[in-house]
């Protein structure tokens, strides 16, 4: 999918999952406020961060490594959204300023945003490799997270209050506000941790011709494969001058480069033959197969 | 006898002058006019030529103008020995030395040096010309220039000739140099030039310098020279001297300026002026060629380019002509060019048509070679925008062979890119003579026609060329395919339609989600509405929610009597007094409460008109909504007219706020001259434990309006009433008994949170129970700073003699009902027979700067009080909320001496006031009342949820439930 797309996903289904997460905090009643909003929260983290995992999964390709993600992301998200609605309801609770509330969802909004590149991360460095791309991803998460759930609470709020004003009547007890509330705040988190992934990407490949032509793919990592196996960052399934394993794209310097991994047909950077490691810029075409890729950068790469 | 040389201690003969090991004078006394130099030589020394030397002087002239003989004998030894001979041995040893030096030159220098010599000159040179000018300088040829170097001393000179610029070398062209070294006798000369390429037209001269540096001496020779610039010499771009200049003409008449690139002119104008061109390639045509141009120079960003195509097949029988086109294209406004090589030389390259934003490569085969059978290939290098390459492979099939081409002749540009139907050789090598080992030619699998799909939000990717038109065959795109029979399939509309749907999933599900709360939400509202929908309509009917207030303004004028006491009565109430006269009585804005159930009063008034709000503006009293009376009839007039400086902003504007039903709001000026606004809100609130509209909250906004700082203070006065009482007692917590006469809580923490009064001193039946609160919940509303609970100032008090009770004393008719002013006196309640009761509330003066504000408010409703019969009862009021606090008073009826009650707290709640066990206090004296209070303030725990307090008096036990809740952050 390009960027675009990859944009509205994560905000309908980070939307969904605001949803999903209020659905899940319906069953949470307990006699004490600060434990009930803080397992409300977890419900919403947890089920927000699997949905923007597997969002994020599926924009850069499916690979045996979504099930960790996906285990890690939760676990991060929860915990995020426990921690967040636990001090969120501490303060709330004490002051009623609806500040302390913004504040709270910030938080968990904050939390939250860390969780799709945390898995990167953490087996990044378990792995002693470079970290770069991955703390850039878990980074931008955070960005995202936390305007989103400013957002989202400020949304929330909104909504409290014209239920309040339209109706003339208390809403506590009413669900929509919440419902609505959730709905927004998940769709502002998806959102907004797509849009900074977009906006603060150094590079990216688009497929111009081939398999899934059109998709779009940020060079977040040190190491991209391309080729035609099923765990390859970009597969270009369906075309036979493609190996299995057929070329990378690499991050040395600051800059990026393609190398051709032992193809049989060769790789080509607009219409000459890669030998060894050769430097992309800004609009280059990649040949592979029968299929090309368009290679893309900001201007702190040129 | 010999000498011993004090230097190197060796022997020297008697004679010797000087050691003739190392030449160090042995201190033998000289004749003074036999210097060393003119000292004659025992024997002369004679030259080849037949001059003689008899001294040292002659011998170092001689070698001087003789060199070459003198290097010629240095070399035989014949100095050598001659030296030895006179006695100079150490002279004789160097002259021996120098035989076989490969420098005979320096050595006859360094011997010459070394004698004895009066005559012998040190080297100097001298530099001609001193200076070089060139004058004006022709770009494109090499510069040659000479310097001459002259020796005006003696011996041999030695030294260097260093540039120091960079476009001055030494030497002669073929062998450049930046520095020479040079050894002469008497004259040299040295060659320099400036290459051709150095010569670069420019406005200024160009200044550079030679460095003559010989044995310590250094002579600079200037070089200087100029190369002027030649303007372009005709067509638009005539007069520009700088590629700028040319560049700013270009832009002005680009097509006409295209021409002079295409034609050369200004390549050639560029070399004219020895400036390197910046375009290194073959030169576009038009448009593009300026285009081209301006990127050389960095003057504009290249567009992306695209080609349409990486791959060129053609078929022809040898002979033939065959072609093709290539196209690039950009999606942005700028033009193409493109430069084409080949490496192959049976491919042409014939023209390239330029077209705004394409460039289309015309090439081919005029004449396909002679080699049947034979699969030809070339590489075409594109060289465009930016001097992005792209490689183009041409495939020249030459047919005759085994190989047929579905496809008969591609020379049609149309034609460009269709299916091959090939049969593989089992090889896998395709033999066409020349042997190119190649992988079996696939064939390619026919694709369908594919239009992006993204075109849904409007976007075209690059490799969409843009002249293409998409239709069923896809020809004119690079990477499609027609497929080999039928018709391409109309995929376009059902992958964009599948990949909507998908799109739309999540919002889908969003939406259905969401209808189940808004739909169960609606059904509570449509319940909850009909308690909160309440009016003063009495068509409606509300007798199923018996707790509901009514709220009723004083919003329209009046017609009344001003009796001579002063008192205005409207028309209906007091008889009126037959010396009273008619006014007209504006609306104030005041307020009444009622029970919408039986309408029974809170006020005394049902629209308030008793009660007052005065504002005091730097000791001056103003009252809200009070503008005066006008007489209805002047003739009638008995009083005379009060008019007040006091006038309406907003009489009567609806106010909606959150949880506020029946709100109206209401600005007064107090007046002109100082400029003080003040906003009085007032609409019915929700009860903190009843949850029904049974409590009216007034606010007041006090609004510095002026220039000037002013002292402004509030006070409101509250006649109160309930049911058919007037002088109803006041249950106060923290007291021990009700208040029946005056009260005067004059320090703001000792205000309790609210005071209540029952209409009926009855515990098993209290009748209403009114409640006032002091304290709001917003943080910026002012707690007061004064509460009194007194009889309502009726102007019958005015004429009370017995004042020895009230507190404080002050002097004049203080006591004007609805005119009465800031301050009166405290009269207990019962002083006047019928007893009347009223609460006043104040917010004591202080200072306001312009544009400074301050808020004040209250509440006034109807309490609970939990009492299942008997003569025990409960109520609470405060905070609700887990750990704020709240006071829980007891009403014992009629309580036995001695009687006590115990609080019983559920877990987690705390007495912050009061003990566990307290006595009763025992009943007035004066009887005024049957009901004996007993009041703790009580913690609640930190969690919510419903609990009871209980109280036990004995057997008998009484609970109050109460409500404690905390908002939810998450939940509202």
């Amino acid at each position: 999918m390009n960027l675009r797309w990859f944009l509205y996903y994560c905000a309908a289904w980070g939307a969904f999952g605001g949803l999903v997460g209020w659905i899940v905090s319906l069953s949470v009643l307990m006699d004490k406020p600060v434990l009930q909003e803080a397992f409300k929260g977890m419900g919403l983290g947890l089920v927000l961060a699997i949905i923007l995992v597997l969002v994020d999964r599926a924009f850069n390709g499916f690979s045996w490594t979504v099930v960790p993600a996906v285990f890690v992301g939760a676990f991060v998200g929860g915990l995020g959204g426990f921690v967040g609605g636990m001090i969120a309801q501490i303060i709330y609770g004490s002051t009623q300023w609806n500040l302390s509330l913004v504040f709270g969802w910030t938080l968990t909004g904050l939390l939250i945003g860390a969780s799709p590149g945390m898995f990167e991360l953490l087996a990044r460095l378990a792995r002693n490799q470079d970290t770069t791309g991955a703390f850039k991803k878990v980074r931008n998460g955070l960005m995202g997270g936390t305007i989103g759930g400013m957002l989202g609470g400020g949304f929330f709020l909104a909504v409290g209050y014209g239920w309040k004003r339209w109706l003339g009547i208390d809403a506590t007890g009413l669900w929509s506000p919440t419902a609505i509330g959730f709905v927004i705040l998940g769709a502002c988190i998806g959102l907004l941790i797509g849009l900074v992934q977009v906006i603060f990407k150094d590079a990216w490949i688009k497929v111009e011709s081939g398999f899934r032509a059109g998709r779009e793919l940020i060079l977040s990592r040190p190491e991209i494969i391309i080729g035609r196996a099923e765990g390859c960052d970009i597969a270009l399934f369906g075309d036979q001058g493609v190996d299995k394993l057929h070329a990378r794209i690499v991050t040395r310097d600051g800059g990026y480069y393609v190398e051709d991994i032992g193809s049989g047909g060769g790789t080509s950077v607009n219409g000459y033959g890669v030998i060894g490691l050769t430097r992309l810029n800004d609009g280059d075409l990649i040949e592979i197969g029968r299929s090309s890729l368009r290679f893309s950068a900001q201007g702190r790469t040129k | 006898m010999v000498v011993s040389c004090p230097r190197c201690s060796r022997i020297n003969p008697a004679h010797a002058v000087f050691c003739y090991h190392d030449g160090t004078s042995l201190g033998v006394t000289i004749a003074p006019h036999a210097s060393p130099a003119q000292q004659r030589f025992p024997m002369p020394f004679v030259f080849p030529s037949g001059k003689t030397c008899h001294t040292f002087d002659e011998l170092v002239l001689a070698c001087n103008s003789e060199w070459r003989d003198a290097r010629d004998l240095l070399r035989d030894g014949a100095f050598g020995y001659f030296l030895n001979g006179v006695g100079r041995a150490d002279l004789a040893r160097v002259a021996m030395q120098a035989r076989n030096s490969a420098d005979r030159d320096g050595a006859l220098n360094e011997l010459l040096r070394r004698m004895p010599s009066t005559v012998l000159k040190a080297a100097k040179v001298t530099v001609s010309p001193a200076s070089v000018n060139l004058g004006q300088v022709v770009p494109g040829k090499d510069v040659l220039i000479e310097l001459t170097l002259h020796n005006e001393g003696m011996g041999l000179l030695s030294g260097s000739v260093v540039s120091l610029t960079d476009w001055l070398f030494l030497g002669q062209p073929n062998a450049p140099d930046s520095k020479k070294l040079f050894q002469f006798l008497h004259e040299t000369t040295i060659p320099f030039h400036i290459p051709a390429k150095r010569l670069r037209a420019s406005s200024r001269p160009f200044e550079g310098q030679l460095l003559v540096e010989t044995q310590g001496s250094q002579v600079a020779v200037p070089v200087t020279f100029s190369v002027p610039i030649r303007p372009f010499p005709d067509g638009v771009l005539a007069g520009a001297r700088t590629p700028r200049e040319i560049a700013e003409k270009a832009k002005e008449k680009p097509t006409e300026a295209g021409e002079a690139f295409a034609s050369g002119a200004v390549q050639r104008w560029y070399a004219v002026n020895g400036w390197d061109y910046p375009v290194r390639e073959a030169p576009a045509s038009g448009v593009a060629a300026v285009q081209q141009f301006f990127e050389a120079l960095g003057l504009t960003k290249p567009p992306k380019v695209v080609v349409n195509r990486r791959e060129l097949f053609l078929s022809g029988r040898p002979g033939e002509q065959v072609a093709a086109t290539v196209q690039l294209c950009t999606e942005e406004k700028k033009p193409v060019w493109v430069a084409v090589t080949s490496n192959a030389d049976w491919l042409d390259i014939r023209e390239v048509d330029y077209d705004k934003r394409t460039a289309t490569v015309h090439l081919g085969a005029s004449r396909v070679p002679a080699r049947s059978g034979q699969l030809l290939e070339a590489q075409v290098t594109l060289t465009t925008n930016g001097r992005v390459r792209y490689g183009v492979t041409v495939r020249l099939d030459v047919s005759g062979g085994a190989i047929q081409l579905p496809f008969a002749n591609a020379s049609s540009s149309e034609n460009a890119f269709t299916a091959l139907e090939i049969e593989p050789e089992a090889s896998g090598t395709v033999n066409r003579g020349i042997n190119i080992p190649r992988p079996p030619l696939e064939v390619p699998a026919p694709r369908k026609h594919r239009v992006r799909d993204d075109s849904v939000n409007g976007e075209r990717g690059v490799s969409t060329p843009l002249w293409a038109v998409p239709d069923a065959s896809g020809s004119d795109r690079a990477d499609s395919v027609a497929p080999l029979e039928g018709k391409a399939e109309p995929v376009v509309s059902s992958s964009f339609l599948s990949r909507f749907v998908v799109a739309l999933i999540p919002l889908a599900l969003v939406m259905i989600g969401l209808i189940v709360p808004l739909v169960r939400d609606w059904v509570m509202f449509s319940q909850v509405k009909g308690n909160a929908g309440l009016t003063t309509t009495p068509s409606e009917d509300l007798s199923k929610y018996p707790d509901a207030l009514v709220l009723q303004m004083d919003d329209t004028d009046k017609l009344g009597f001003v009796s001579p006491t002063g008192n205005i009565k409207p028309p209906e109430g007091n008889q009126p007094d037959p010396h009273a006269y008619d006014v007209t009585i504006p609306a104030s804005m005041r307020f009444g409460l009622t029970l919408f159930a039986d309408n029974r009063k809170l006020t005394f008034e049902r629209n308030g008109i008793s009660n007052n709000c005065v504002i005091l503006v730097d000791n001056n009293s103003y009252i809200f909504g009070d503008s005066g009376w006008r007489k209805k009839d002047r003739e009638n007039a008995v009083g005379r007219d009060m008019i007040l400086p006091g006038r309406w902003l907003t009489m009567s504007a609806p106010y909606d706020k959150p949880g506020i039903r029946f709100g109206r709001r209401s600005v007064w000026l107090c007046d002109t001259a100082n400029n003080v606004k003040v906003t009085q809100t007032v609409g019915l609130t929700p009860g903190t434990q009843s949850r029904a509209f049974d409590t009216c909250r007034i606010h007041y906004r006090i609004e510095n309006g002026d220039e000037k700082p002013h002292r402004v203070g509030l006070r409101f006065l509250l006649d109160t009433y309930i049911g058919e009482n007037d002088g109803v007692p006041f249950l106060i917590p923290g007291q021990k008994e009700l208040c029946s006469t005056f009260m005067n809580f004059d320090d703001t923490k000792k205000i309790p949170d609210f005071i209540q009064a029952c209409e009926r001193a009855d515990l098993n039946n209290p009748g209403t129970v009114a409640q006032i609160g002091f304290r709001l919940e917003e943080a910026n509303i002012e707690p007061p700073d004064r509460v009194t609970l007194s009889a309502y100032p009726n102007p019958a008090l005015n004429d009370h003699r017995d004042r020895s009770s009230w507190l404080p004393l002050v002097a004049g008719s203080p006591f004007m009902q609805e005119k009465t002013k800031w301050a009166f006196p405290l009269a207990p309640i019962h002083t006047l027979d019928s007893g009347d009761s009223a609460v006043t509330v104040y917010w004591d003066p202080r200072e306001l700067n312009p544009g400074e504000s301050r808020e004040v408010g209250f509440t006034y409703g109807l309490g609970r009080v939990s009492s299942s019969g008997g003569s025990l009862a409960l109520t609470v009021g405060g905070s609700f909320v887990p750990n704020g606090e709240f006071t829980l008073t007891a009403y014992v009826s009629d309580p036995n001496p001695g009687a006590k009650l115990q609080l019983v707290l559920p877990q987690g709640f705390s007495r912050v006031e009061g003990d566990e066990i307290v006595s009763v206090p025992p009943l007035p004296a004066d009887g005024s009342t049957r009901i004996s209070p007993v009041t703790w303030k009580i913690r609640s725990g930190p969690r919510e949820g419903a609990f009871d307090l209980k109280v036990k008096m004995g057997a008998t036990e009484q609970t109050q439930p109460v409500q404690i809740k905390q908002p939810r952050v998450f939940s509202g």
